[in-house]
Protein backbone atom coordinates (compact mmCIF):
# COMPACT_ATOMS: atom_id res chain seq x y z
CA UNK A 1 0.00 0.00 0.00
CA UNK A 2 1.16 3.55 -0.61
CA UNK A 3 3.13 5.23 2.18
CA UNK A 4 1.57 8.55 1.26
CA UNK A 5 -0.16 10.33 4.10
CA UNK A 6 -3.96 10.40 4.10
CA UNK A 7 -4.15 14.18 3.36
CA UNK A 8 -1.94 13.66 0.32
CA UNK A 9 -4.09 10.81 -0.92
CA UNK A 10 -7.19 12.93 -0.38
CA UNK A 11 -5.59 15.80 -2.27
CA UNK A 12 -4.74 13.51 -5.20
CA UNK A 13 -8.29 12.19 -5.14
CA UNK A 14 -9.72 15.72 -5.22
CA UNK A 15 -7.30 16.71 -7.95
CA UNK A 16 -7.73 13.88 -10.37
CA UNK A 17 -10.68 11.66 -9.52
CA UNK A 18 -13.40 13.58 -7.70
CA UNK A 19 -14.66 15.46 -10.75
CA UNK A 20 -14.67 12.34 -12.89
CA UNK A 21 -17.80 10.83 -11.33
CA UNK A 22 -16.18 7.60 -10.11
CA UNK A 23 -18.46 4.58 -9.88
CA UNK A 24 -17.92 0.86 -9.56
CA UNK A 25 -19.45 -2.55 -9.83
CA UNK A 26 -17.98 -5.55 -8.04
CA UNK A 27 -18.69 -8.73 -9.95
CA UNK A 28 -17.86 -12.42 -9.80
CA UNK A 29 -15.59 -13.93 -12.44
CA UNK A 30 -18.56 -14.68 -14.69
CA UNK A 31 -19.86 -11.11 -14.40
CA UNK A 32 -22.53 -11.64 -11.71
CA UNK A 33 -22.99 -8.39 -9.78
CA UNK A 34 -22.06 -8.52 -6.08
CA UNK A 35 -21.82 -4.91 -5.02
CA UNK A 36 -21.84 -1.37 -6.43
CA UNK A 37 -21.24 2.25 -5.55
CA UNK A 38 -20.50 5.77 -6.74
CA UNK A 39 -22.27 7.77 -9.41
CA UNK A 40 -23.47 4.86 -11.52
CA UNK A 41 -26.39 6.89 -12.91
CA UNK A 42 -23.85 9.05 -14.80
CA UNK A 43 -23.24 6.03 -17.00
CA UNK A 44 -26.88 5.00 -17.31
CA UNK A 45 -26.62 2.20 -14.73
CA UNK A 46 -29.73 2.19 -12.59
CA UNK A 47 -30.97 -0.17 -9.91
CA UNK A 48 -28.44 -2.98 -10.18
CA UNK A 49 -29.34 -6.02 -8.13
CA UNK A 50 -27.15 -8.60 -6.44
CA UNK A 51 -26.84 -11.62 -8.71
CA UNK A 52 -27.78 -9.73 -11.91
CA UNK A 53 -25.56 -10.42 -14.92
CA UNK A 54 -23.47 -7.30 -15.63
CA UNK A 55 -24.58 -7.14 -19.28
CA UNK A 56 -28.19 -6.54 -18.10
CA UNK A 57 -27.01 -3.16 -16.81
CA UNK A 58 -23.94 -2.45 -18.91
CA UNK A 59 -24.71 -3.71 -22.38
CA UNK A 60 -21.35 -2.67 -23.78
CA UNK A 61 -19.67 -5.23 -21.53
CA UNK A 62 -21.65 -8.07 -23.07
CA UNK A 63 -19.21 -10.84 -23.92
CA UNK A 64 -16.37 -9.51 -21.73
CA UNK A 65 -16.76 -12.00 -18.87
CA UNK A 66 -15.13 -14.26 -17.82
CA UNK A 67 -12.06 -12.14 -18.35
CA UNK A 68 -8.74 -13.66 -19.50
CA UNK A 69 -6.56 -10.74 -18.47
CA UNK A 70 -5.62 -9.61 -14.97
CA UNK A 71 -6.74 -6.10 -15.85
CA UNK A 72 -8.29 -4.32 -18.78
CA UNK A 73 -8.64 -0.67 -19.73
CA UNK A 74 -11.23 0.55 -22.22
CA UNK A 75 -10.55 4.20 -22.93
CA UNK A 76 -13.16 6.79 -23.89
CA UNK A 77 -16.11 4.45 -24.40
CA UNK A 78 -19.46 6.05 -25.04
CA UNK A 79 -21.93 4.83 -22.43
CA UNK A 80 -25.74 4.57 -22.55
CA UNK A 81 -26.12 8.18 -21.44
CA UNK A 82 -23.72 9.44 -24.08
CA UNK A 83 -21.08 10.18 -21.43
CA UNK A 84 -17.61 9.07 -22.43
CA UNK A 85 -16.07 6.80 -19.81
CA UNK A 86 -12.76 5.19 -19.04
CA UNK A 87 -13.56 1.68 -17.87
CA UNK A 88 -10.95 -0.13 -15.81
CA UNK A 89 -11.48 -3.78 -14.95
CA UNK A 90 -9.17 -5.41 -12.38
CA UNK A 91 -9.12 -8.29 -9.93
CA UNK A 92 -8.52 -8.34 -6.17
CA UNK A 93 -9.17 -11.04 -3.62
CA UNK A 94 -12.76 -9.77 -3.31
CA UNK A 95 -13.56 -10.29 -6.97
CA UNK A 96 -13.50 -8.34 -10.18
CA UNK A 97 -13.90 -4.58 -10.00
CA UNK A 98 -15.34 -2.58 -12.85
CA UNK A 99 -14.45 1.07 -12.36
CA UNK A 100 -16.04 3.89 -14.35
CA UNK A 101 -14.46 7.33 -14.67
CA UNK A 102 -15.90 10.18 -16.70
CA UNK A 103 -13.55 10.77 -19.67
CA UNK A 104 -15.44 13.63 -21.33
CA UNK A 105 -12.65 16.18 -20.80
CA UNK A 106 -9.92 13.78 -21.83
CA UNK A 107 -11.88 12.85 -24.95
CA UNK A 108 -12.33 16.51 -25.89
CA UNK A 109 -8.63 17.19 -25.38
CA UNK A 110 -7.57 14.15 -27.39
CA UNK A 111 -10.10 14.91 -30.05
CA UNK A 112 -8.51 18.28 -30.86
CA UNK A 113 -5.04 16.78 -31.11
CA UNK A 114 -6.12 13.70 -33.04
CA UNK A 115 -8.18 15.75 -35.48
CA UNK A 116 -5.18 17.97 -36.27
CA UNK A 117 -2.87 15.01 -36.59
CA UNK A 118 -5.18 13.14 -38.93
CA UNK A 119 -5.85 16.19 -41.08
CA UNK A 120 -2.13 16.80 -41.29
CA UNK A 121 -1.49 13.18 -42.32
CA UNK A 122 -4.16 13.44 -45.03
CA UNK A 123 -2.64 16.68 -46.31
CA UNK A 124 0.84 15.20 -46.25
CA UNK A 125 -0.40 12.22 -48.31
CA UNK A 126 -2.09 14.54 -50.79
CA UNK A 127 1.05 16.61 -51.07
CA UNK A 128 3.28 13.64 -51.67
CA UNK A 129 0.85 12.33 -54.30
CA UNK A 130 0.99 15.70 -56.00
CA UNK A 131 4.77 15.62 -56.05
CA UNK A 132 4.82 12.06 -57.32
CA UNK A 133 2.27 12.90 -59.97
CA UNK A 134 4.25 15.80 -61.35
CA UNK A 135 7.81 14.80 -60.59
CA UNK A 136 7.88 11.02 -60.40
CA UNK A 137 8.04 8.40 -63.08
CA UNK A 138 5.44 10.21 -65.20
CA UNK A 139 7.92 12.93 -66.09
CA UNK A 140 10.64 10.47 -66.93
CA UNK A 141 8.26 8.46 -69.14
CA UNK A 142 6.98 11.60 -70.81
CA UNK A 143 10.52 12.73 -71.50
CA UNK A 144 11.53 9.40 -72.95
CA UNK A 145 8.49 9.52 -75.26
CA UNK A 146 9.32 13.03 -76.39
CA UNK A 147 12.90 12.23 -77.26
CA UNK A 148 14.92 13.39 -74.26
CA UNK A 149 17.19 10.52 -73.37
CA UNK A 150 19.46 9.81 -70.46
CA UNK A 151 22.25 11.65 -72.25
CA UNK A 152 21.79 15.39 -72.09
CA UNK A 153 20.63 17.26 -75.13
CA UNK A 154 20.06 20.87 -76.00
CA UNK A 155 16.53 22.16 -76.47
CA UNK A 156 14.85 25.53 -76.90
CA UNK A 157 12.53 26.02 -73.95
CA UNK A 158 10.91 28.65 -71.79
CA UNK A 159 11.51 28.40 -68.07
CA UNK A 160 8.97 29.78 -65.62
CA UNK A 161 9.52 30.36 -61.93
CA UNK A 162 6.56 31.26 -59.71
CA UNK A 163 7.14 32.05 -56.05
CA UNK A 164 4.66 32.60 -53.25
CA UNK A 165 5.71 35.82 -51.54
CA UNK A 166 5.95 35.99 -47.74
CA UNK A 167 5.30 32.30 -47.34
CA UNK A 168 8.28 31.62 -45.08
CA UNK A 169 7.27 34.36 -42.64
CA UNK A 170 3.67 33.09 -42.76
CA UNK A 171 4.69 29.49 -42.11
CA UNK A 172 6.62 30.51 -38.99
CA UNK A 173 3.52 32.09 -37.46
CA UNK A 174 0.92 29.46 -38.27
CA UNK A 175 0.41 25.84 -37.35
CA UNK A 176 1.56 23.23 -39.83
CA UNK A 177 -1.93 22.04 -40.86
CA UNK A 178 -2.91 25.58 -41.90
CA UNK A 179 0.40 26.09 -43.68
CA UNK A 180 -0.02 22.92 -45.72
CA UNK A 181 -3.59 23.81 -46.61
CA UNK A 182 -2.59 27.24 -47.83
CA UNK A 183 0.44 25.91 -49.70
CA UNK A 184 -1.65 23.27 -51.43
CA UNK A 185 -4.25 25.82 -52.50
CA UNK A 186 -1.57 28.08 -54.05
CA UNK A 187 0.39 25.23 -55.63
CA UNK A 188 -2.78 23.94 -57.27
CA UNK A 189 -3.47 27.47 -58.60
CA UNK A 190 0.02 27.54 -60.14
CA UNK A 191 0.41 23.98 -61.38
CA UNK A 192 -2.87 23.51 -63.24
CA UNK A 193 -2.28 26.37 -65.76
CA UNK A 194 1.23 25.05 -66.40
CA UNK A 195 -0.13 21.63 -67.29
CA UNK A 196 -3.05 23.08 -69.26
CA UNK A 197 -0.65 25.06 -71.43
CA UNK A 198 1.49 22.01 -72.15
CA UNK A 199 4.26 22.73 -69.64
CA UNK A 200 6.05 20.35 -67.31
CA UNK A 201 6.38 21.06 -63.62
CA UNK A 202 10.04 20.40 -63.06
CA UNK A 203 10.45 21.15 -59.40
CA UNK A 204 8.47 22.31 -56.41
CA UNK A 205 11.00 23.82 -54.03
CA UNK A 206 9.18 24.75 -50.86
CA UNK A 207 6.85 27.53 -51.96
CA UNK A 208 8.29 27.99 -55.48
CA UNK A 209 7.45 26.16 -58.69
CA UNK A 210 9.80 25.73 -61.64
CA UNK A 211 8.12 24.80 -64.91
CA UNK A 212 9.51 24.17 -68.37
CA UNK A 213 7.68 24.71 -71.66
CA UNK A 214 8.88 23.16 -74.89
CA UNK A 215 9.64 19.62 -73.80
CA UNK A 216 6.48 18.18 -75.32
CA UNK A 217 5.93 19.06 -78.95
CA UNK A 218 3.29 21.71 -79.53
CA UNK A 219 2.14 24.03 -82.28
CA UNK A 220 2.39 26.90 -79.80
CA UNK A 221 5.89 28.25 -79.14
CA UNK A 222 7.33 27.76 -75.65
CA UNK A 223 7.42 31.53 -74.89
CA UNK A 224 3.74 31.89 -75.78
CA UNK A 225 2.82 28.78 -73.76
CA UNK A 226 4.69 30.10 -70.73
CA UNK A 227 3.24 33.63 -70.88
CA UNK A 228 -0.30 32.31 -71.32
CA UNK A 229 0.26 30.02 -68.33
CA UNK A 230 1.57 33.00 -66.31
CA UNK A 231 -1.55 35.07 -67.08
CA UNK A 232 -3.74 32.18 -65.99
CA UNK A 233 -1.70 31.65 -62.81
CA UNK A 234 -2.20 35.29 -61.81
CA UNK A 235 -5.91 34.97 -62.65
CA UNK A 236 -6.19 31.81 -60.52
CA UNK A 237 -4.41 33.41 -57.58
CA UNK A 238 -6.68 36.47 -57.76
CA UNK A 239 -9.76 34.22 -57.73
CA UNK A 240 -8.29 32.30 -54.81
CA UNK A 241 -7.82 35.61 -52.97
CA UNK A 242 -11.44 36.54 -53.44
CA UNK A 243 -12.57 33.16 -52.11
CA UNK A 244 -10.22 33.25 -49.14
CA UNK A 245 -10.95 36.88 -48.29
CA UNK A 246 -14.67 36.13 -48.29
CA UNK A 247 -13.94 33.41 -45.73
CA UNK A 248 -11.58 35.74 -43.83
CA UNK A 249 -8.64 33.47 -44.52
CA UNK A 250 -5.05 34.58 -45.06
CA UNK A 251 -3.85 35.36 -48.56
CA UNK A 252 -0.40 35.61 -50.11
CA UNK A 253 0.95 37.15 -53.33
CA UNK A 254 3.00 35.61 -56.08
CA UNK A 255 5.70 36.83 -58.44
CA UNK A 256 6.67 35.20 -61.77
CA UNK A 257 9.84 35.23 -63.88
CA UNK A 258 10.18 33.75 -67.40
CA UNK A 259 13.21 33.36 -69.67
CA UNK A 260 13.63 31.50 -72.96
CA UNK A 261 16.59 29.95 -74.73
CA UNK A 262 18.63 26.81 -75.28
CA UNK A 263 19.11 24.64 -72.20
CA UNK A 264 20.67 21.25 -71.60
CA UNK A 265 18.02 18.73 -70.68
CA UNK A 266 18.68 15.34 -69.23
CA UNK A 267 17.25 12.70 -66.99
CA UNK A 268 18.99 12.18 -63.70
CA UNK A 269 18.50 9.96 -60.73
CA UNK A 270 18.03 6.27 -60.09
CA UNK A 271 15.90 3.95 -62.17
CA UNK A 272 12.95 4.21 -59.82
CA UNK A 273 13.12 7.92 -59.33
CA UNK A 274 14.25 9.63 -62.48
CA UNK A 275 13.77 13.36 -62.73
CA UNK A 276 14.41 16.00 -65.28
CA UNK A 277 17.41 18.23 -65.03
CA UNK A 278 17.61 21.49 -66.98
CA UNK A 279 20.84 23.47 -67.04
CA UNK A 280 21.49 26.73 -68.78
CA UNK A 281 21.50 30.52 -68.68
CA UNK A 282 17.72 30.71 -69.15
CA UNK A 283 17.13 28.69 -65.99
CA UNK A 284 19.24 31.08 -63.93
CA UNK A 285 17.77 34.12 -65.64
CA UNK A 286 14.17 33.03 -65.04
CA UNK A 287 15.00 32.50 -61.38
CA UNK A 288 16.63 35.95 -61.12
CA UNK A 289 13.66 37.61 -62.84
CA UNK A 290 11.27 35.91 -60.47
CA UNK A 291 13.31 37.14 -57.49
CA UNK A 292 12.97 40.72 -58.82
CA UNK A 293 9.26 40.47 -59.64
CA UNK A 294 6.96 42.35 -57.32
CA UNK A 295 3.68 40.87 -56.08
CA UNK A 296 1.35 40.12 -58.98
CA UNK A 297 4.07 40.96 -61.52
CA UNK A 298 5.32 38.87 -64.44
CA UNK A 299 8.87 39.69 -65.56
CA UNK A 300 10.06 38.19 -68.86
CA UNK A 301 13.33 38.37 -70.75
CA UNK A 302 13.81 39.78 -74.27
CA UNK A 303 13.82 36.35 -75.99
CA UNK A 304 10.44 35.54 -74.53
CA UNK A 305 9.04 39.01 -75.32
CA UNK A 306 10.00 38.73 -78.98
CA UNK A 307 7.89 35.61 -79.47
CA UNK A 308 4.63 36.36 -77.75
CA UNK A 309 3.00 38.27 -80.63
CA UNK A 310 -0.22 40.03 -79.68
CA UNK A 311 0.48 39.74 -75.97
CA UNK A 312 3.43 42.15 -76.23
CA UNK A 313 1.24 45.20 -75.64
CA UNK A 314 0.50 44.03 -72.11
CA UNK A 315 4.16 44.40 -71.16
CA UNK A 316 6.21 47.52 -70.50
CA UNK A 317 9.99 47.85 -70.66
CA UNK A 318 11.91 47.43 -67.43
CA UNK A 319 15.66 47.79 -67.03
CA UNK A 320 16.96 45.64 -64.24
CA UNK A 321 20.28 45.26 -62.49
CA UNK A 322 20.56 41.59 -61.69
CA UNK A 323 23.06 39.89 -59.44
CA UNK A 324 25.68 38.00 -61.46
CA UNK A 325 24.74 39.68 -64.74
CA UNK A 326 26.92 42.46 -66.12
CA UNK A 327 25.22 45.76 -66.94
CA UNK A 328 21.51 46.49 -66.86
CA UNK A 329 19.26 43.86 -68.37
CA UNK A 330 16.38 44.65 -70.70
CA UNK A 331 13.31 42.92 -69.32
CA UNK A 332 9.56 43.38 -69.76
CA UNK A 333 7.01 43.69 -67.02
CA UNK A 334 3.31 43.03 -66.77
CA UNK A 335 1.75 44.07 -63.48
CA UNK A 336 -1.73 43.19 -62.29
CA UNK A 337 -3.82 45.17 -59.89
CA UNK A 338 -4.63 43.42 -56.65
CA UNK B 1 -33.84 -11.19 -29.25
CA UNK B 2 -30.47 -12.22 -30.63
CA UNK B 3 -27.76 -9.65 -29.96
CA UNK B 4 -24.56 -9.36 -31.94
CA UNK B 5 -21.59 -7.06 -31.48
CA UNK B 6 -19.99 -5.76 -34.66
CA UNK B 7 -16.70 -3.81 -34.72
CA UNK B 8 -15.88 -1.22 -37.35
CA UNK B 9 -12.16 -1.41 -38.04
CA UNK B 10 -9.88 0.45 -40.40
CA UNK B 11 -7.37 3.24 -40.86
CA UNK B 12 -8.32 6.78 -39.86
CA UNK B 13 -10.65 8.75 -42.13
CA UNK B 14 -11.88 5.76 -44.16
CA UNK B 15 -15.51 6.45 -43.21
CA UNK B 16 -16.26 4.08 -40.32
CA UNK B 17 -18.36 6.61 -38.42
CA UNK B 18 -20.05 7.80 -41.59
CA UNK B 19 -21.07 4.25 -42.50
CA UNK B 20 -22.62 3.70 -39.07
CA UNK B 21 -24.40 7.06 -39.22
CA UNK B 22 -25.73 6.27 -42.68
CA UNK B 23 -26.88 2.80 -41.62
CA UNK B 24 -28.45 3.80 -38.28
CA UNK B 25 -29.69 7.33 -38.94
CA UNK B 26 -29.58 7.69 -42.74
CA UNK B 27 -27.47 10.82 -42.40
CA UNK B 28 -24.13 11.90 -43.85
CA UNK B 29 -21.86 14.83 -43.16
CA UNK B 30 -19.00 15.91 -45.43
CA UNK B 31 -17.10 17.29 -42.45
CA UNK B 32 -14.44 14.91 -41.21
CA UNK B 33 -14.54 14.47 -37.44
CA UNK B 34 -12.11 12.05 -35.93
CA UNK B 35 -13.36 9.44 -33.46
CA UNK B 36 -11.63 9.17 -30.10
CA UNK B 37 -12.17 5.91 -28.25
CA UNK B 38 -15.38 4.12 -29.15
CA UNK B 39 -18.84 5.30 -30.16
CA UNK B 40 -21.60 2.78 -29.78
CA UNK B 41 -24.83 2.57 -31.74
CA UNK B 42 -27.60 0.02 -31.99
CA UNK B 43 -29.89 -1.07 -34.75
CA UNK B 44 -32.28 -3.97 -35.08
CA UNK B 45 -32.38 -5.74 -38.42
CA UNK B 46 -34.32 -8.68 -39.72
CA UNK B 47 -32.33 -11.47 -41.28
CA UNK B 48 -34.48 -14.25 -42.65
CA UNK B 49 -37.24 -14.46 -40.09
CA UNK B 50 -35.13 -13.43 -37.14
CA UNK B 51 -34.75 -10.04 -35.51
CA UNK B 52 -31.19 -9.29 -34.56
CA UNK B 53 -30.05 -6.36 -32.43
CA UNK B 54 -26.72 -5.14 -33.73
CA UNK B 55 -24.42 -3.40 -31.27
CA UNK B 56 -22.10 -1.37 -33.45
CA UNK B 57 -18.67 -0.51 -32.03
CA UNK B 58 -17.25 2.35 -34.04
CA UNK B 59 -13.63 2.19 -32.95
CA UNK B 60 -11.06 4.97 -33.49
CA UNK B 61 -9.05 4.68 -36.67
CA UNK B 62 -5.61 3.22 -36.73
CA UNK B 63 -2.72 5.48 -37.67
CA UNK B 64 1.05 5.27 -37.55
CA UNK B 65 1.14 6.45 -33.93
CA UNK B 66 -1.93 4.72 -32.55
CA UNK B 67 -2.76 1.03 -32.87
CA UNK B 68 -6.23 -0.29 -32.19
CA UNK B 69 -6.27 -2.10 -28.84
CA UNK B 70 -7.60 -5.62 -29.22
CA UNK B 71 -9.39 -5.44 -25.86
CA UNK B 72 -12.17 -3.53 -27.63
CA UNK B 73 -12.83 -6.56 -29.80
CA UNK B 74 -13.89 -8.88 -26.98
CA UNK B 75 -17.30 -10.37 -27.55
CA UNK B 76 -17.46 -9.34 -31.22
CA UNK B 77 -19.45 -11.73 -33.40
CA UNK B 78 -18.26 -10.08 -36.61
CA UNK B 79 -16.41 -7.08 -37.97
CA UNK B 80 -15.97 -4.84 -40.94
CA UNK B 81 -12.61 -3.92 -42.37
CA UNK B 82 -13.16 -0.52 -43.93
CA UNK B 83 -10.94 0.66 -46.76
CA UNK B 84 -10.87 4.08 -48.41
CA UNK B 85 -10.69 3.34 -52.13
CA UNK B 86 -8.88 6.63 -52.73
CA UNK B 87 -6.03 5.65 -50.36
CA UNK B 88 -4.27 2.44 -51.33
CA UNK B 89 -2.42 2.10 -48.03
CA UNK B 90 -5.70 1.70 -46.13
CA UNK B 91 -6.03 -1.80 -47.63
CA UNK B 92 -2.73 -2.74 -46.05
CA UNK B 93 -3.92 -1.36 -42.69
CA UNK B 94 -7.12 -3.40 -43.04
CA UNK B 95 -5.18 -6.64 -43.44
CA UNK B 96 -2.93 -5.83 -40.48
CA UNK B 97 -6.07 -5.30 -38.41
CA UNK B 98 -7.51 -8.58 -39.69
CA UNK B 99 -4.39 -10.42 -38.49
CA UNK B 100 -4.48 -8.78 -35.06
CA UNK B 101 -8.22 -9.40 -34.71
CA UNK B 102 -7.86 -13.08 -35.53
CA UNK B 103 -5.00 -13.28 -33.04
CA UNK B 104 -7.21 -11.77 -30.34
CA UNK B 105 -10.66 -13.28 -30.86
CA UNK B 106 -10.11 -16.03 -33.43
CA UNK B 107 -11.89 -16.42 -36.73
CA UNK B 108 -15.21 -14.64 -36.80
CA UNK B 109 -17.04 -13.42 -39.93
CA UNK B 110 -15.82 -10.21 -41.52
CA UNK B 111 -16.38 -8.23 -44.69
CA UNK B 112 -14.02 -6.01 -46.68
CA UNK B 113 -15.81 -2.73 -47.26
CA UNK B 114 -14.39 -0.45 -49.95
CA UNK B 115 -15.89 2.90 -49.10
CA UNK B 116 -16.15 6.21 -51.01
CA UNK B 117 -17.62 4.58 -54.11
CA UNK B 118 -19.23 7.93 -55.00
CA UNK B 119 -15.75 9.15 -56.05
CA UNK B 120 -14.58 5.93 -57.67
CA UNK B 121 -12.79 7.89 -60.41
CA UNK B 122 -10.36 9.06 -57.71
CA UNK B 123 -9.64 5.56 -56.42
CA UNK B 124 -6.11 4.26 -56.15
CA UNK B 125 -7.42 0.74 -55.74
CA UNK B 126 -8.49 -0.71 -59.07
CA UNK B 127 -11.32 -3.05 -59.93
CA UNK B 128 -8.93 -5.92 -60.53
CA UNK B 129 -7.72 -5.81 -56.92
CA UNK B 130 -11.33 -6.15 -55.76
CA UNK B 131 -11.93 -9.00 -58.19
CA UNK B 132 -8.76 -10.76 -57.03
CA UNK B 133 -9.83 -10.42 -53.40
CA UNK B 134 -13.26 -11.86 -54.23
CA UNK B 135 -11.51 -14.64 -56.12
CA UNK B 136 -9.44 -15.36 -53.02
CA UNK B 137 -12.65 -15.95 -51.08
CA UNK B 138 -13.05 -12.61 -49.32
CA UNK B 139 -16.45 -11.00 -49.14
CA UNK B 140 -16.00 -7.61 -50.79
CA UNK B 141 -18.56 -4.80 -50.78
CA UNK B 142 -18.39 -1.36 -52.41
CA UNK B 143 -20.10 1.32 -50.37
CA UNK B 144 -20.69 5.01 -50.28
CA UNK B 145 -21.53 6.39 -46.87
CA UNK B 146 -22.41 9.59 -48.73
CA UNK B 147 -25.07 8.19 -51.06
CA UNK B 148 -25.92 5.13 -48.99
CA UNK B 149 -24.92 2.79 -51.80
CA UNK B 150 -24.16 -0.72 -50.55
CA UNK B 151 -24.40 0.23 -46.86
CA UNK B 152 -27.55 -1.67 -45.88
CA UNK B 153 -26.40 -4.59 -48.00
CA UNK B 154 -23.06 -4.73 -46.17
CA UNK B 155 -24.66 -4.84 -42.71
CA UNK B 156 -27.27 -7.39 -43.73
CA UNK B 157 -24.64 -9.54 -45.38
CA UNK B 158 -22.49 -9.57 -42.23
CA UNK B 159 -25.54 -10.27 -40.06
CA UNK B 160 -26.36 -13.27 -42.22
CA UNK B 161 -22.78 -14.51 -41.98
CA UNK B 162 -22.81 -14.15 -38.19
CA UNK B 163 -26.05 -16.13 -37.91
CA UNK B 164 -24.66 -18.84 -40.16
CA UNK B 165 -21.31 -18.83 -38.34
Amino acid sequence: MSDLAQPVLEFIYDLSIKDRSPAFLLVKEDGEIQDWGGKLETYGITAPGKGDPIEDHVQILDGFFPLDEERLHLACIETETGVSADIHIFFTGKGCWVLFLDATLEEARQSVLQQRLNELCLLRDKHSKLLEQYLGKDIAEKLVQTGVRDAEESKYVSVLFADIRGFTAYSEKKDSAEVFKLLNAYLAAIIQPVLDEGGTVDKIIGEAVMAIFGISSSEVTPPLQSVKAAFRIIGNVQSLHKEREAQRQDTLEIGIGIASGQVLLGIMGSRNRRTLSAIGHSVNLASLLESQARSNEILIDQHTFQKIGKHQHRFTKARLKLRGIEGPLQAFSCEFEE
Amino acid sequence: MIKKKICMLGAFSVGKTSLVQQFVKSIFSDKYLTTVGVKIDKKTVTAGDRDVELLLWDIYGEDEFQKVKTSYLRGAAGYFLIIDGTRGDTLETAFKLRDRTEGAIGEVPFILVFNKADIEDEWEIDGKTLEDLSGDGFTVVRTSAKTGMGVEEAFLSLTQKMLEG
